[in-house]
This record gives C-alpha cells, sequence and structure tokens, in this order.
C-alpha cells in the first residue's frame, strides 16, 4: 500500500519543491516554495519528515477514515480540481450535502485558522472536524482509531513513525504534514511580477490594474496568496443556518463573515463564496460591481464599482492568469 | 522568685515544644489527595444506565453524557493563604489571543470529571501537609489552557480529544467545560423520547466553586476530599419541557447557557453533611 503511495508523493513534494525522495526518513524536509511565496511554517511539534508525508498522504485518500469507506479526505479535496471538488458543497457519506463550498487545500501551510469560519486553530486540529461531520465522513474517534489499528500497515506506520498505536496525535500530525506539502504558485501572474512583461496579455494587465485599483480587490486579496486570511463580510445573503464566524466567537460583530479566500487557481474552482452560490467569476465580479447585498453587517468597503463591461472582462480575464500552469493533472491517489 | 521564673520558662519552653511537634507532624511533608465526588440528581444517586430517569422540575429527564472540567484548585489553609499545586507541565501548540501560534505550557493540574464512566474518584495531585479550611476550583479551562490543540496533547491527558464523547469543539477553540445531556420525556408516557443537552463552554462562562471545609492533610497520609454535586441544581431554571431549552451548545442558546452557568457555584456541597457552603457567582477567569 505504502510503496503505491511513495509514486505519488514523491510527485507532490517534487512539485512543491521539497527535499529529493532519497532522503533519509527522519531528515526534516523544507519545502522549496514557489517564487515569492514566504517560508513555509513547520510547527515545532510536528517536523515535517518524508514517511510522515507518506503516511499522511495514504489516509487522506482512504477512504477507511469515513462512515462506510465511501469518502476519503480526497472525496471533496479532489488533486485534479486542485483540491478542491468543482460543487456547489461538499457532499459526504450517502451523499448528504453540507452547508459550505469545498475550499482548495493549496497552500494550505499558510493559513493561521481554518474552516470558512476559522473556527479550527491548527491544520491537524481541522482533521476532527471533516471526520466527525455527519456531513462528510460521519465516523467517530474511536472508530476511526479501531480501524487503522486493524490495518496492519497503518499499525506498523504509527508504531515505526510515532513509538505508539494509531493515535489521534500521530493521526493528524501526518495529515497535517502532507497538506503542508501543497504549494502552489507558478501561474502566469507570478511571472509578471517576476519581470516576464510578456507574461499577460494586455486585457491581463488591464485586469491586473484594476484588480489593485478601480476594482479595489487588493484590500482583500493581496500578498503571495492573494488573501487577507482575514474574515470579512462581503455581502453575500447569510443564511440561519450558517452565520460564518459569528458561530465561533458569538460577536455580533462576526455576523455573516468568513474567511477570505486566496485567488491562487481561482479560475479553476468554480463555483464560488462560502456556499457555492455563484457559479462563473463573471458572476463574482458582477455581485462586487453591483456592491454587493444590502445584508446586515456588510464591510464598508464593498460599494458599486462602475465597471464598464470590457472592465468586467479584463478583470475576469486577469483572474484566469492566476492559475497555476506548472501544476501537474490527473493526480487521484494512491 | 527564681524558682518561679525558672518553671515559668520550663513551661513555656515545654509548651513551645509541644507546639513544635504538633507543627513538625502537620504541616511538613507532602501527600496525595483524591476527590471522591458523590453524584446526584436533586438527592437522588446520579445513573445513566438505561432507564434510569430522574424528575428535574416537574419534567421527567435521564442523563447519558457526565463531564466537566475541574481546573485552578487552589486549598486556603488556616492561615488564609492559597495553596495551590502544579501539574505536570505539558507543553503542546496553542494560539495566543491575537490568533498567532505559540507554543504554551499548561501548569495546572487539571481534571476531567467523568462520571458517566462510572468514575467518582479523581487524582488531585499532591499537596503540601497541613490545615486547610477552604477549598476553590473553577469549573473550566481558563486562558491560553483553553486555547491549546487538543490534537496533540498525549492520549490519556485530561486535555487530550476524547475517543467517545467530544470534550473539545471542533468549531470552535475550546474545551466543553461541562457536558451532560440526555433524553426528556415530551410525550407524558414517563419514558424519555427526546434529546436534550447543556454543552458550556467559552471564557464568559467559566464560573468558580468555594466550598468551605476543614481539611487536614498528614505527611504520607493520602487525603481524602468528599464532595457531592447535584446535577438537578445545574438545571433548577431549566425548563427542558420547553423545546427551545433543550439544546444549548453555549453560543445557539445563551439564555440556557446563563441558566446553567450560574447554578454551577451552588450545585457543589461537603458530601458530609450535604450542607450548601461558601457559594461564589463569580466568574472571573
Amino acid at each position: 500500500m505504502f510503496a503505491h503511495s511513495c509514486r505519488l508523493v514523491f510527485v507532490v513534494l517534487a512539485v512543491s519543491g521539497c527535499a529529493p525522495p532519497d532522503s533519509t526518513s527522519e531528515e526534516q524536509l523544507r519545502p522549496v516554495v514557489p517564487i515569492g511565496f514566504d517560508p513555509v511554517p513547520i510547527p515545532v511539534h510536528n517536523p515535517l519528515t518524508r514517511d510522515k508525508v507518506l503516511l499522511g498522504q495514504q489516509l487522506f485518500f482512504d477512504p477507511v477514515l469515513s462512515l462506510d469507506s465511501t469518502v476519503s479526505c480526497a472525496t471533496c479535496h479532489r488533486p485534479n480540481a486542485f483540491f478542491a471538488d468543482g460543487q456547489a458543497v461538499s457532499r459526504g457519506v450517502g451523499g448528504r450535502p453540507g452547508i459550505r463550498n469545498t475550499p482548495s487545500l493549496l497552500n494550505i501551510a499558510y493559513h493561521q485558522l481554518f474552516f470558512w469560519d476559522g473556527g479550527s486553530i491548527t491544520l491537524e486540529h481541522q482533521v476532527f472536524g471533516p471526520l466527525q461531520n455527519p456531513d462528510e465522513m460521519a465516523l467517530d474517534l474511536a472508530s476511526v482509531l479501531q480501524r487503522l489499528e486493524s490495518i496492519p500497515t497503518y499499525r506498523e506506520a504509527f508504531e515505526e513513525l510515532f513509538d505508539e498505536a494509531p493515535s489521534l496525535r500521530g493521526l493528524t500530525q501526518a495529515l497535517g504534514a502532507y497538506q503542508r506539502t501543497l504549494l502552489s504558485g507558478g501561474a502566469r501572474y507570478d511571472r509578471y511580477k517576476a519581470g516576464d512583461q510578456t507574461a499577460l496579455s494586455p486585457a491581463e494587465i488591464r485586469g491586473y490594474k484594476l484588480f489593485e485599483g478601480k476594482a479595489g480587490c487588493l484590500h482583500c486579496h493581496h500578498g503571495f496568496l492573494l488573501t487577507s486570511l482575514r474574515f470579512e463580510n462581503n455581502g453575500i445573503a447569510i443564511s440561519k443556518e450558517d452565520s460564518g464566524r459569528a458561530r465561533v466567537t458569538g460577536l455580533e460583530e462576526d455576523y455573516g463573515k468568513f474567511k477570505v479566500p486566496s485567488l491562487r487557481n481561482v479560475a479553476q474552482t468554480a463555483p464560488y463564496m462560502h456556499n457555492g452560490g455563484m457559479a462563473t467569476l463573471s458572476e463574482v465580479i458582477d455581485h462586487y460591481d453591483q456592491g454587493g447585498r444590502d445584508v446586515r453587517g456588510k464591510n464598508l468597503l464593498i460599494q458599486p464599482l462602475g465597471l464598464e463591461e470590457e472592465e468586467q472582462a479584463d478583470l475576469e480575464a486577469f483572474l484566469h492568469a492566476l492559475t497555476d500552469t506548472t501544476l501537474f493533472a490527473g493526480m487521484e491517489g494512491p | 522568685m527564681n524558682y518561679r521564673n525558672n518553671l515559668f520558662i520550663a513551661v513555656n519552653l515545654m509548651v513551645l515544644f509541644l507546639v513544635g511537634c504538633d507543627a513538625a507532624t502537620s504541616d511538613t511533608g507532602s501527600t496525595t489527595l483524591t476527590l471522591n465526588l458523590n453524584a446526584q440528581v436533586n438527592g437522588k444517586p446520579l445513573s445513566t444506565d438505561p432507564g434510569a430517569t430522574f424528575d428535574v422540575n416537574g419534567t421527567l429527564i435521564s442523563f447519558e453524557s457526565v463531564r466537566m472540567y475541574i481546573s485552578e484548585i487552589t486549598l486556603i489553609n488556616s492561615n488564609g493563604d492559597p495553596v495551590s499545586i502544579l501539574g505536570d507541565g505539558l507543553t503542546v501548540p496553542a494560539k495566543n489571543e491575537d490568533d498567532e501560534d505559540i507554543s504554551h505550557t499548561v501548569q495546572d493540574h487539571i481534571v476531567l470529571v467523568k462520571q458517566d464512566a462510572g468514575i467518582d474518584s479523581y487524582d488531585l495531585g499532591t499537596w503540601p501537609a497541613g490545615k486547610y479550611e477552604k477549598i476553590h476550583f473553577k469549573i473550566g479551562i481558563a486562558g491560553t489552557n483553553n486555547r491549546i490543540d487538543p490534537s496533540q496533547v498525549p492520549a490519556g491527558h485530561p486535555l487530550a480529544k476524547q475517543t467517545d464523547y467530544n470534550n473539545h469543539w471542533n468549531w470552535n477553540a475550546g474545551y466543553l467545560y461541562l457536558r451532560i445531556d440526555g433524553k426528556v420525556d415530551t410525550d407524558g408516557d414517563a419514558v424519555p423520547d427526546d434529546e436534550w443537552a447543556v454543552h458550556l463552554g467559552t471564557e464568559r462562562f467559566l464560573r468558580q466553586v468555594m466550598v468551605t471545609h476543614d481539611l487536614i492533610l498528614e505527611a504520607d497520609q493520602p487525603g481524602i476530599l468528599d464532595l457531592s454535586i447535584d446535577y438537578g441544581e445545574f438545571l433548577r431554571n431549566v425548563d427542558l419541557s420547553d423545546p427551545d431549552q433543550r439544546i444549548c451548545h453555549t453560543m445557539n442558546n445563551l439564555p440556557v447557557a446563563n441558566a446553567v452557568a450560574n447554578q454551577i457555584p451552588s450545585a457543589f456541597a461537603v458530601s458530609t453533611d450535604r450542607k450548601r457552603t461558601g457559594v461564589s457567582t463569580s466568574a472571573d477567569g
């Protein structure tokens, strides 16, 4: 089982610029990041090692972690869908729909808080959310450990890596380690920023100027991830069942706020918004052009933009230039 | 005169010697302390067995999970000085108040009460021998200790993610301070049939309990602290016949969360006399 997965993870490591496959299992990997990116923050409590990443990858693609053994992490975070799933909302065991759109896991290593509402504090801790959520993998933690214990390769891997039987700590560390290798830069936008003036078309360059200027996207989508990683209310009608950040903080001021998503690969990760309520980029641009909806707590920066039709097209063209052209496709797992 | 003076001095020396001996035997050294928690529901012994029901405010209910965190345990000695002990110094990842990643060492000796598992005795650690008059503790986890990552706590530690009943909200960076739930009889047939739950957490609902109780700890003589807890008291101001009051995950039902949290201090008593003592309504963190 692990031999099969090695092929994939080495490709992932190569893509993300990690240490070569012949590094020793104990050696700490130091991902070589895309141009313009900060170093990947590796938590002290969970050093990145080759075997831990391999185990994490195996677990990521293994449906044994779901109630009916049909859903894995990769069901909703599909590698060839830029680690999103192309659905409006995720679907878990038995096809049960969730209430939120699946965010891409690419560059998740840089996030400080996890889920759309920031309700999880580390990449390791967030593992518990989908595992236990009845609309996702729906498996209780005792059963998770029992299943891992019953599979010899997992039992041996946990013993070797963590000196203990399958444990929640080991499980979360392995999955966290694997996800920290999922890096994506390599867009034409990056080449343009690095000085290659031919990397963007004239329309895309005009769109870039609008992005930074008239359209005001830069207020929330900045930095190498093209996100502030803050929580904002962008004028989407909020359903009763999902109050966003307020669900975590209990603060009225956080009602309807959700984490600002990265715009990297945005053209490949439709549909959009926390509820997957917008099918196309042009719908998104139109939403902001109209100043969003008149909802409680909307960020005051969300105002009508007055974009001309051509400007909207230029802006959309620029968003397409944020796609990583170096990321390979067809990666469906072991 | 000399004889009287000498006798006076001799008597005083003897008194001092005796007092010194007494102090030496009771105030030096240390010993373990165990909390025996006698669980009741309105005076009836708590049971989570199937079929066990309890009348709470005229409504028949059963219990399934019965858990809570006890932290910041402090004994007040006969001089009025607070005495506390350190735990095992667990160092784990955490978030500070600005949601930045930090490494945090939990110094407190924290207890996870699991009365649904039939556990009534809890190790409170090793304490200096001496005479104590009050016991203070909090129900819940305060400050940065409540912002640690439970996924990285070794199994077996009270703060580790539990595999049976959730002790930490996946969608909220914090522990469930108090978790009591079960079923409630909604149709009057004496069989609980619908769910009720009080899952209490977040700093605002941290409550301190103060119990007045003479406790003498002798060196190397295991000490016992016998307290009773009445889970019916938690629900005194909650009407579980009202569907709107049945499910409280704290944020979704702040009125019920408040009603339960405010009863926490009065739910504890010294077990021997059942007398409620030293009630505190403070909610300091």
